[in-house]
């Protein structure tokens, strides 16, 4: 009977941190997502000092989530999250407005898709 | 190069402790179900060994998950019959009261060459000398001969025989099996008053000792790097 108590854990323990993953992507990138906001509308206003500022607590942010990210999520996937983030920290350095705010969408877009494709849905199941 | 070994070795721990758990099921003769656990198994395990880009839980979730569902159908088809016919199918009669049941080959897309070969694997190679011959879940096919045709066994010369049970290894590799000798009351001690008589004085140089159920010792010693005995 033994075995089937392993079982049963097993399966609780994957289905619980399965939700708990999609919950956490969902919050962290939600808070990302603000701040992408903020720095869109600071870039759009010419405020640069204000656009690098949000920028780093952006870059912040993700040095934490990405510790967990890591763990879930293609590499690659990591990897073209931290190379828009450098990008766009240059672009506002440069204060390239048109630059920027395409890179800007570009993080924003993958932001979106890492919890939009790890949700239970029928177009991500199949 | 360094995260490819560790990975590597996660998996592999991985994938033994889960075929443990599975059971003796996993490395005999498959049914259908198990068959397709093992080789998912194997090929979830390779994908994240060799690309680091891809999380090693990507990896292990399903090979866990895998695991659980393997062991859910063994619970299902262990307590329903009806469940265990779907899961794994049924044996199939081929050969009854010693006439091939066509209908029943061809239903099983089994061809009589096939069976010829599976009846000379098992040591007939005359169909007139087979009266049931059985494909069973596995696809292993179990023969019963004909009466006549079967190995005489004693008890048809009405020869008396005697109890014969597991020889018990007492000695594997110069190291003695403690749990064996309790098991029949026996010491070390007589172990190496038995195996001095025959001549070996050490016990380290003992290759494999047993003993069998009539009492009779057997030994080898070790073979030394000269390549002849010690």
């Amino acid at each position: 009977m033994k075995i089937y108590a392993v079982v049963a854990g097993v399966l609780i323990f994957w289905v619980g941190l399965g939700f708990y993953t999609i919950d956490r992507f969902q919050g962290n990138a939600t808070q990302m997502l603000d701040e992408i906001g903020r720095t869109e509308t600071a870039i759009f206003a010419a405020r640069w000092d204000e656009a690098a500022a949000s920028i780093d607590n952006i870059k912040r942010a993700w040095e934490k989530h990405q510790r967990w990210w890591n763990v879930f999520i293609d590499h690659d996937e990591i990897d073209n999250i931290d190379t828009a983030l450098t990008r766009t920290e240059q672009y506002v350095k440069a204060r390239e407005r048109v630059l920027a705010t395409g890179e800007l969408a570009v993080l924003k877009l993958m932001l979106e898709h890492i919890p939009e494709k790890e949700r239970v849905s029928l177009k991500n199941i199949f | 190069m360094l995260l490819v070994i560790i990975r590597t070795l996660i998996l592999y721990v991985a994938v033994v402790v889960v075929m443990r758990i599975m059971g003796k099921q996993e490395i005999r003769q498959l049914q259908p179900f198990e068959l397709v656990v093992a080789l998912m198994v194997a090929d979830l395990a390779a994908i994240p060994m060799e690309d680091t880009g891809i999380p090693l839980l990507s990896g292990l979730a399903p090979i866990t998950v895998l695991m659980a569902a393997q062991i859910t159908m063994s619970f299902i088809s262990m307590k329903s019959e009806k469940a265990r016919g779907i899961i794994s199918g049924s044996p199939s009669v081929v050969i009854k009261n010693g006439r091939i049941v066509e209908q029943e080959l061809r239903r099983l897309r089994y061809s009589i060459n096939d069976l010829l070969e599976q009846l000379r694997v098992k040591n007939y190679p005359n169909l007139a000398d087979v009266e049931f011959a059985i494909l069973e879940t596995n696809g292993q096919l179990s023969v019963i001969p004909k009466s006549q045709k079967r190995a005489v066994q004693p008890i048809d010369l009405q020869i008396p025989t005697e109890y014969e049970g597991l020889p018990l290894e007492l000695v594997v590799d110069g190291v003695v099996i403690h749990k064996n000798l309790r098991l029949v009351n026996l010491t070390e001690d007589w172990l190496r008053n038995e195996l001095s008589k025959l001549g070996v004085k050490d016990l380290k140089k003992v290759f494999f000792a047993s003993l069998d159920t009539a009492g009779k010792l057997f030994y080898q010693p070790k073979a030394d790097t000269s390549g002849g005995r010690v």
